[in-house]
């Protein structure tokens, strides 16, 4: 399988000021995404899951050149996107990777028609001749299997979902090869939530797109990603192949999360590692514990966990564990 | 079985709004016993918190109550007098809400606000709080609710908290003297997974230790099926299903139970369904019959015309269907 998209060390800091009103300015980084790696196939679904704070959308937006990287590379098909000036991406790049924002409610303008933003990408990458753009509207509505005279109403008219479903339309609109999915669905109730991913999926095999999926929702990435990456305090603590993660979590964090799960069913509960129970809170990423960044709540943590940051190490083929208890060998 | 606590009898309620008259709640028949802990499940708009919110009569200004009656102990909520009502607050039922940060005053301390919600309530021998037990009362609350330091905490506003401390202190609020119920409206809605899961088992911890009854209202299937005794299934307004935890999310019979529950993607895998097309109920122009029938890929005629009753399939297990009213032969 071809590689679409990489990302080697990447890091992204933003300084805050520490300092109170009255004392003078204190200004420390936030390492929001601190030493990322992971890579992306072609027609691949990648999952990124993380709690909130953890550095997930930073990464995504990293990548789609909403921040400059602070560290690291970004290669695109082998061509480096990292450092050349956000405002200078070639449109041809901007073309090629779309997003799916979390709440359609704001990622669409209230004051736009759906037919008037779908039409802006059509127009400024030049998509179709300047007579058939209405017939393209059309053709991208009954993609996402919406009726043709949405395209006159306005977005707070119509349901969470479909809302959704014309964001999803407008980022098909130009015939991307990846796809970021900021958290998609989890603003939406259940049942809306499956027709959002079915069509996902759909639209995934009809056009040869790659997905970037950023979630926290653990049923979701077990039944739609290809890999996961798990994320904590802007690090990655473990990455494996969907089958892999499930059956076989290897890190206290990962176990942890997955044990947290809410379940309907006893075959779902017995996936669940019953040895460990959810403690503590994620940290401050202003003031990250040394050492590793799960310490503080770690069940199996050694003397050394709170000196030294682990490694990562490629436990079995794919599957890699940043954590000391896997790393005796 | 033990003893009944509340018992909600066909309870309509509605909102006026502009456009005309919502008609949401459309007879709705709950029943929580004593030490229970219940589950009402539904999707947004479903009415499960205008449910909550009659139980404590703590409807917005543009709400009728159309008909009905709410039992608490056989006495009917919504036709007390406001002092009773109040009493009731105070001694027997308390409220944790979706959005901890909305429900807490941002310019009161912790501690202020525990006071006054502590001094007005009433101590296990049914005598008010005395003023000088407020204190200790809140740190032992605090304590129980796992919060390290609560000395700390009732100095500390609530923004220096963090989004599941602020729920924990809640919690911690709402337990601190006895209650007879607690109604938790999506008590962990906004939270991470990990934190989830620690404040769904304090709120069992603590509803167990002290024999309190719980209505939790999700829309999270999967928080209720772990949380809850038994569950009633809401759409439109309208209660669709009842049964034991287990045997609802085992053995659905609602056509709508059915295509919600196949709509969870299941952390064994093996996909899920696409969907459940159509919209749901539109409050100003409901369906006269089953609310769901529009929606319904087994709807018969008579769905469109008539609400169908509830009935029982198996000993504790009722569904509004008249798919098995037919085979009943009723």
């Amino acid at each position: 399988m071809e590689e679409l998209l990489k990302v080697d060390n990447l890091k992204k800091y933003f300084p805050v000021n520490m300092g109170s009103i009255s004392h003078r300015r204190k200004i420390v980084d936030l390492k929001a995404v601190d030493g990322v790696s992971f890579y992306l196939n072609q027609q691949e679904t990648l999952a990124l899951v993380g709690e909130s704070g953890s550095g997930k959308s930073t990464v995504a937006g990293t990548i789609m050149g909403l921040y400059r990287a602070t560290g690291g590379k970004i290669w695109f098909r082998n061509m480096e996107i990292s450092m050349t000036d956000i405002t200078k991406r070639p449109l041809s790049l901007k073309k090629e990777i779309q997003t799916v924002f979390q709440d359609p409610g704001t990622s669409l303008n209230p004051r736009r028609t759906i037919g008037q933003s779908l039409e802006v990408p059509l127009r400024v990458h030049n998509m179709v001749g300047k007579g058939k753009v209405k017939e393209k509207i059309e053709e991208l509505l009954a993609t996402v299997e919406l009726p043709a005279n949405y395209m006159s109403k306005y977005p707070r008219t119509v349901g969470g979902g479909e809302r959704q479903l014309v964001a999803i339309a407008r980022a098909v609109a130009v015939s991307p090869s990846l796809i970021i999915l900021d958290e998609p669905t989890s603003a939406l109730d259940e049942s809306v939530q499956a027709k959002i991913i079915s069509m996902l999926v759909k639209l995934q095999a009809d056009l040869n797109l790659s997905y970037l999926f950023i979630t926290h929702n653990l049923g979701l990435v077990r039944n739609m990603a290809t890999r996961v990456e798990i994320m904590y305090l802007g690090k990655i603590y473990e990455s494996a192949s969907t089958m892999d993660f499930f059956t076989k979590p290897l890190h206290p964090y990962t176990q942890m999360l997955l044990s947290s799960i809410p379940v309907i069913s006893d075959e779902e509960r017995k996936l669940k590692p019953k040895q460990i129970t959810s403690t503590g809170e994620i940290p401050n990423p202003v003031d990250v514990p040394p050492g590793c960044g799960f310490n503080p709540r770690c069940p199996f943590k050694l003397e050394r966990c709170s000196r030294d940051d682990p490694p990562s190490v490629e436990v079995t083929s794919g599957h890699v564990v940043k954590c000391f208890l896997y790393n005796e060998s | 079985m033990s003893e009944l606590l509340l018992n909600i009898k066909d309870l309509k309620v509605g909102y006026r709004v502009y456009k005309g008259l919502l008609r949401v709640l459309n007879g709705v028949n709950i029943e929580i016993y004593k030490g229970e802990r219940v589950g009402i499940v539904g999707e947004t708009g479903s009415g499960k918190t205008t449910i909550a919110r009659s139980i404590l009569r703590i409807l917005p200004k543009a709400a009728k109550i159309f008909d009905g009656k709410v039992l608490f102990e056989d006495k009917d909520v919504l036709t007390m007098s406001k002092p009773e009502v109040s009493l009731l607050r105070r001694q027997q039922i308390s409220m944790i809400f979706q959005d901890p940060t909305a429900a807490l005053n941002p310019v009161s301390t912790i501690g202020s606000i525990m006071s006054d919600v502590i001094g007005y309530s009433y101590t296990a021998e049914g005598s008010r709080v005395k003023p000088s037990q407020i204190r200790e009362m809140a740190i032992n609350a605090l304590r129980l609710a796992s919060l390290p330091a609560p000395e700390r905490i009732l100095a500390s506003y609530p923004f220096q908290l963090s989004g599941g401390m602020r729920q924990r202190v809640f919690i911690a609020m709402a337990l601190a003297t006895p209650r007879s119920l607690v109604i938790a409206d999506e008590p962990t809605t906004n939270l991470d997974v990990t934190i989830q899961d620690q404040i769904l088992r304090l709120i069992k911890r603590l509803i167990d230790e002290k024999h309190t009854s719980l209505i939790l209202i999700s829309h999270s299937l999967d928080v209720v099926s772990e949380m809850t005794d038994r569950v009633y299934m809401t759409y439109g307004g309208t209660v669709v299903e009842q049964a034991n935890t287990r045997d609802l999310f085992e053995n659905p019979y609602h056509p709508y139970s059915r295509a919600l529950l196949s709509c969870i993607p299941r952390l064994s895998g093996g996909g899920f369904g696409s969907g459940i097309p159509g919209q749901m109920v539109d409050y100003l122009a409901a369906p006269r019959g089953c609310r769901f029938s529009p929606r319904c890929p087994k709807a018969l005629p008579v769905c469109r015309t008539e609400a169908p009753p509830l009935v029982e399939t198996e000993p504790g297990h009722k569904v509004a269907c008249f798919l098995f009213s037919e085979k009943q032969g009723s």
